[in-house]
């Protein structure tokens, strides 16, 4: 058994694409940190990153009703959080990112959220397989 | 369950309002500022986050559109007892630089 064999313990939940749920997912991602006992400060970053990610796929990735498949993982000492759903094909790390030299009121609207999913995580990904878009957020643990 | 309604104390003093918030700025939240906080007559704006768990970006979204209100008109905004987590918010999108936020 590797180290990483050893750490994994998957715990998935599927949500409404919906961001009525958003305290739903909060509850539950507060509650899987607790077991694995991540530090407060980061589980507000987890969180933080989360919600973007969350909120950005209630709102854009399907036109009517959908879903969400949250994941979290434990993987060579990183929290990790995957959202898989099967809306509108759409990499959001493609987005530029906001020019934060710009003062607000002359930057563009949108990209906020994710950038603070960026800035608020320690790894990021996204990939498209079997028709699902999935993005994997991690923090150090 | 997580503390993730929004309440809104409101005192007002001449043109000068202190809006004490606790719980969260999120997209069911946020609107309901919006809403429930009324500039018309305001000149000094006041936001006390003591007790505000989180601030997300439709959070950052609202105070972005009182501070234009408040700016429109000449007058000044703050955001005071922002808990440090919360300051990162702002500091790592730039938005302290405009907004005025402090411990």
């Amino acid at each position: 058994m590797t180290m990483s064999d050893f750490d994994s313990s998957k715990t998935c939940l599927t949500f409404p694409a919906d961001d009525k749920k958003l305290r739903d997912l909060v509850d539950f991602l507060k509650a899987d940190m607790d077991r694995h006992n991540v530090l407060p400060n980061k589980q507000f970053n987890m969180i933080s990153a989360a919600e973007e990610v969350f909120v950005n796929i209630s709102n854009y990735a399907y036109d009517g009703k959908g879903q969400v498949e949250v994941t979290s993982f434990v993987q060579d000492a990183t929290y990790y959080v995957r959202f898989a759903d099967e809306g509108k094909k759409y990499n959001p790390l493609e987005h530029e990112d906001p020019d934060i030299t710009l003062k607000p009121k002359d930057r563009p609207i949108g990209g906020l959220g994710i950038f603070l999913a960026k800035k608020f995580s320690d790894k990021i990904s996204y990939t498209y397989e079997n028709g699902q878009n999935i993005l994997t957020i991690g923090i150090n643990l | 369950m997580a503390n993730s309604e929004l309440k809104i104390e409101q005192k007002k003093d001449g043109g000068k309002l202190l809006c004490k918030l606790t719980g969260w700025l999120d997209p069911n939240t946020s609107p309901k500022l919006l809403e429930q906080v009324d500039v018309a007559e305001v000149n000094m704006l006041i936001f006390d986050l003591a007790d505000v768990e989180y601030v997300f970006s439709s959070g950052l979204r609202a105070f972005l559109v009182f501070q234009k209100m408040i700016e429109g008109k000449g007058g000044t905004m703050k955001l005071v007892n922002v808990p440090d987590q919360i300051r990162f918010v702002f500091t790592d999108t730039g938005l302290d630089e405009l907004l005025e936020v402090k411990e």
